[in-house]
C-alpha cells in the first residue's frame, strides 16, 4: 500500500518567535549617475535613407519619444552600447552593414532592446529571417505614422515588462540568498553569546576557578565550537547548492592556497607528530575556480589527512598537470577507510564511528562540500584507501586557460 | 591592566554579548558604554564621542553596522568624529561586494579593523590597544595634543 504522507503528523508551520532582521536593500551610498538604461522613451533609428530618418524623428517626437538617428550600422551600434535604449528601429537594406548584421551584433550585448525592422522589400522570408536574428517586430514600407507609433508603443511596453520581470527575479534571488545568511546568523548568535561568557569567565577569573570547573568550561567551549563549525559548513553547503558560492569563471593558482593552508593546519595538535610534505609542479597552471572555494576544498582534504592520521605518520600534497587538467593528490598514512564505507563518504552527515575515530571532531559535511565544489568547478574527486594503511584523495580540476579558449 | 581610561562604545543588539564584552573591557581598565542599535549608536557617537567604537554588523537590519561605519567615516555631519577608530565584529562574514556593487561603496563600509565572533579575548584586547595607540600617535602627529 502506498503510504499516505498527508496522514503523517506534520507539525504546522509555527511562528518561531525569533526576531528576524529586516532584509533591506542597502541604501545607495553614492549619488552618482545610475548605470544601465537611462532614458525610457528613447528610440535609436538606423537607416541610410535620410527622409526615413527625418520622418521617424518627426512622427515619434510628436508623441514624446526622444529619437537619435544614425545613417550607418557602425555609428548606431557604438551609440547603442553607450545609451542602451529600450527601442531600436533598423532598416534591413543598407550599404555597409545590413540590418541583419546590426541585429546580430546588438543582440550580443543587449538581449532586451526591442528591435523593429523596417524594409521596402517586405516578404515573408525577410520577416522570418529578421525575427530569427532577434527582431521583435517588422514594419513594411510605406507605413502610416499611426502604424509606426503603434508598433513602437508596443515595443516599449514589452521592454518595460522584460525589465520589470528581471528586477523581480533578481530581488527574489537576492532575498533568498540573504535569507540563508540571516538564518545562520540567528543560529549562531546565541552560541556566540554563550561562548563569549565562558571565554570572559575563564579570562577574568583566571586562577580563581576550581580545576574541575575550568575543565568543564573548556569542554563546553569545544562543543560550542563544533556547533559553530556545523553552522558554518551548513551555510557553505547551502550557498554552494544555490550556485552563489563557487565561481568557475575565475582562475586561481593552487600553490599559494596550499602553502597558506598547510601553514595553518600545522597548528593542529596532531600535526606536530606528522611529516607534511608539499610537492607541487613548478609550472602548475591556474585552475578554474575562486580562491574561497578552492581554499575550502584544500583545507578540508588536508584537514582530514591530518585528523585521521597517527603519530609518526605522514601527509603528502602533490600536484601535476596534463592535457588541460590539474591533478591534486592528498595522501596520508593514517587509519584508512574500510572498503564498505567508501561509497558513503560523500553523503551528508556520514561519519565512520570506530574506537579510533570517536574523538576526532567533524561535522560530516566536509567531503560533501568538497564534492560539490569540485563538481561546480567542472572537475572530479576520487578516493582510494586501505584500512590501516592510509587514504588518498585525487582531485581533477580543469586548467583555467583551456576553458577560456573553449569559451 | 592595559586600559588607559579610554572610552569605548559597544554597538551591538545582543544584550549578552554587550554584557560579557563590557565586563572584559572594564576588567582591562576601559570606560565602557553601549548602544543596542545602529540608530542609538550614531546618536551616542554624536553626543559623547568615544575613543573607540566596537561595531556589530547585523542589527535592526542586515547591513546596519556598515551604514554606521559609512556615516562616521564619510558623512558630513560626523566630520568631528571622523578619526574615531572602528573595530567591526560579526559572526557572519557578509561579503560586502554582494551588497554594494561599487568599489567606492565597499571602501566606505570598510572598518579600521575586523574580528569574527566569538572573539578571542587576548586578540581582542591587543587589537583594541593597538587601535587606540595608533589613534593617539595620529593625534600627536597633528599637534592637537602635546606629545608625552
Amino acid at each position: 500500500m502506498i503510504p499516505s504522507w498527508t496522514a503523517l503528523s506534520i507539525p504546522r508551520v509555527r511562528n518561531w518567535g525569533i526576531w528576524q532582521p529586516e532584509v533591506k536593500q542597502p541604501v545607495a551610498l553614492l549619488n552618482a549617475a545610475q548605470s544601465g538604461p537611462s532614458e525610457e522613451k528613447l528610440v535609436v533609428v538606423i537607416d541610410d535613407d535620410e527622409i526615413m530618418r527625418l520622418s521617424c524623428e518627426q512622427i515619434l517626437g510628436k508623441v514624446g519619444y526622444r529619437v537619435e538617428t544614425f545613417a550607418n550600422g557602425h555609428d548606431g551600434i557604438r551609440r547603442l552600447k553607450e545609451i542602451r535604449p529600450p527601442l531600436l528601429v533598423v532598416d534591413i537594406k543598407m550599404p555597409e552593414l545590413d540590418g541583419f548584421e546590426v541585429i546580430r551584433s546588438v543582440r550580443q550585448f543587449d538581449p532586451d532592446v526591442a528591435i523593429v525592422v523596417i524594409t521596402g522589400y517586405a516578404t515573408i522570408e525577410t520577416a522570418v529571417d529578421a525575427m530569427k536574428a532577434g527582431a521583435y517586430d517588422f514594419l513594411p514600407k510605406p507605413f502610416t505614422p499611426g502604424e509606426l507609433r503603434m508598433i513602437i508603443d508596443r515595443g516599449l511596453e514589452r521592454w518595460r515588462l522584460i525589465k520589470e520581470a528581471q528586477r523581480l527575479r533578481h530581488e527574489k534571488e537576492e532575498v533568498e540568498r540573504r535569507f540563508i545568511t540571516l538564518v545562520s546568523h540567528q543560529l549562531k548568535s546565541p552560541l556566540v553569546a554563550v561562548k563569549q561568557y565562558l571565554d570572559v569567565m575563564l579570562y577574568s577569573l583566571q586562577g580563581q576557578l576550581p580545576e574541575k570547573a575550568v575543565e568543564w568550561v573548556g569542554r563546553s567551549q569545544v562543543r560550542l565550537g563544533e556547533m559553530l563549525t556545523l553552522i558554518q559548513d551548513w551555510l557553505a553547503l547551502s550557498k554552494i547548492e544555490r550556485g552563489s558560492w563557487c565561481d568557475p569563471a575565475a582562475s586561481t593558482s593552487l600553490a599559494p592556497i596550499v602553502a597558506d593552508i598547510v601553514q595553518d593546519q600545522r597548528q593542529l595538535p596532531l600535526a606536530a607528530a606528522l611529516t607534511i610534505e608539499v610537492a607541487l609542479a613548478a609550472d602548475l597552471p591556474p585552475v578554474c575556480g575562486d580562491r574561497v572555494s578552492l581554499s575550502m576544498l584544500v583545507s578540508n582534504l588536508v584537514g582530514n589527512a591530518i585528523k585521521y592520521n597517527r603519530p609518526g605518520g605522514s601527509v603528502s600534497i602533490s600536484s601535476t598537470h596534463e592535457d588541460g587538467w590539474v591533478k591534486l593528490v592528498v595522501r596520508d598514512t593514517g587509519i584508512g577507510i574500510p572498503q564498505e564505507y567508501i561509497p558513503r563518504l560523500f553523503q551528508e552527515f556520514f561519519r565512520i564511528k570506530t574506537e579510533e575515530t570517536q574523538d576526532i571532531p567533524g561535522t560530516g559535511l566536509g567531503l560533501v562540500i568538497c564534492k560539490k565544489i569540485v563538481t561546480e568547478l567542472g572537475g572530479s574527486i576520487e578516493v582510494s584507501s586501505q584500512e590501516g594503511l592510509g587514504t588518498t584523495f585525487l582531485v581533477h580540476l580543469p586548467v583555467a586557460e583551456m576553458k577560456k579558449e573553449a569559451g | 591592566m592595559g586600559g588607559t581610561g579610554a572610552r569605548i562604545l559597544i554597538v551591538d543588539d545582543d544584550a549578552d554579548f554587550r554584557a560579557s564584552l563590557t565586563a572584559v573591557l572594564e576588567c582591562d581598565g576601559y570606560h565602557v558604554f553601549a548602544a543596542a542599535s545602529a540608530h542609538e549608536g550614531l546618536a551616542k557617537i554624536a553626543v559623547a564621542p568615544p575613543d573607540l567604537i566596537i561595531l556589530d554588523v547585523i542589527m535592526e537590519y542586515d547591513c546596519a553596522g556598515y551604514e554606521v561605519n559609512q556615516a562616521v567615516k564619510f558623512r558630513e555631519e560626523y566630520a568631528l568624529v571622523r578619526n574615531i577608530p572602528i573595530l567591526m565584529v560579526s559572526s557572519i562574514q557578509l561579503d560586502p561586494t554582494t551588497l554594494y556593487s561599487r568599489a567606492a561603496e565597499v571602501e566606505m563600509i570598510t572598518p579600521d579593523a575586523y574580528l569574527t565572533k566569538p572573539l578571542d579575548i587576548p586578540v581582542l584586547l591587543k587589537r583594541v590597544r593597538d587601535l587606540l595607540a595608533a589613534q593617539q600617535q595620529q593625534t600627536y602627529a597633528q599637534g592637537l595634543l602635546p606629545a608625552p
